[in-house]
């Protein structure tokens, strides 16, 4: 019985050895090699532009939603006292912008000011004034 | 009115289109969303800072509501009527207003903060991709 089960086994590995050498197969050799037709190189957004975009659309969107505000408003009003004049969304618009504009000048003015008046950042040269050259640059 | 819609729709259809083609334009449209999204994860809510804001609120919404009654009973009355009331809603629109023009204000100086960080930043606003496609 010993004899037969080894007998066995001998030929189930036979079997196995001739099976796998007779089995088909692609052998992989050698370096790849990517052709120029082959690569498409373009320009995308990195994070921090993206970013920018996403934060500009933000800005953009909460303009928007300020005119509508004020035109609604407005409008509101303008029933009851006669004598305002009906508002449209581009002038909403303008107005918004505008209201805009002089907070941007504002802000500039007041951070003139502060870099007016900050000691050793101006140097009188003459009857001029200039920034010495040692002094670092404001990061943005 | 026509023209404005021609022109509105007209643009919107260029954004659309522009969009398949760019990354931009389809953020410009919709890049307040994901925007939104991360900033208002990382906001937190100062109670203190909460109460001042409607206390502020309140004070100033009555305030404008005395000064308007005053104003309104001052005057004289001319082509509005003999009517000579302050209504609420009118002290609320005001402040909404002012609300509104200063968030409009902080939202042009995001704007100009924003373009100018784009314009001049040293950091890369854009980075080449490169999609290589094996070929078999």
């Amino acid at each position: 019985m010993l004899k037969h089960n080894l007998r066995v086994i001998r030929l189930q590995r036979w079997v196995l050895c001739c099976v796998l050498t007779l089995w088909p197969a692609i052998a992989w050799a050698g370096m790849g090699y990517v052709g120029d037709t082959e690569v498409n190189r373009r320009l995308v957004l990195s994070d921090s532009g993206r970013l920018r975009y996403e934060a500009i659309s933000f800005f953009v969107v909460m303009l928007l939603l300020a005119a509508l505000v004020i035109r609604w408003l407005w409008n509101r009003l303008a029933i009851d006292f006669t004598k305002l004049p009906r508002m449209t969304f581009g002038k909403a618009i303008g107005v918004v912008v505008l209201w805009g504009l002089l907070f941007l000048v504002v802000l500039t003015m007041i951070a003139c000011t502060r870099e007016m008046m900050t000691p050793g950042v101006w140097e009188r040269q003459g009857l001029l004034y200039k920034i010495p050259s040692d002094v670092p640059k404001a990061k943005p | 009115m026509k023209t404005q819609t021609a022109i509105i729709s007209g643009l919107a259809v260029l954004i659309l289109f522009a969009a398949v083609v760019r990354e931009e334009p389809w953020l410009f449209l919709v890049g307040w969303m994901p925007f939104l999204w991360h900033n208002l994860q990382n906001v937190t809510v100062n109670p203190v800072g909460v109460a001042t804001g409607v206390a502020a609120f309140v004070l100033l919404l009555g305030m404008t509501h005395y000064i308007g009654r005053w104003w309104r009973l001052a005057m004289p009355s001319g082509s509005d009527g003999p009517q000579r009331q302050w209504r609420f809603r009118w002290s609320l629109s005001v402040v909404i207003v002012v609300v509104v023009m200063f968030a409009a204000g902080f939202s042009a100086i995001g704007l100009a903060r924003q373009l100018g960080w784009l314009l001049s930043s040293t950091e890369a606003t854009y980075v080449e991709r490169v999609d290589v496609k094996l070929e078999d």
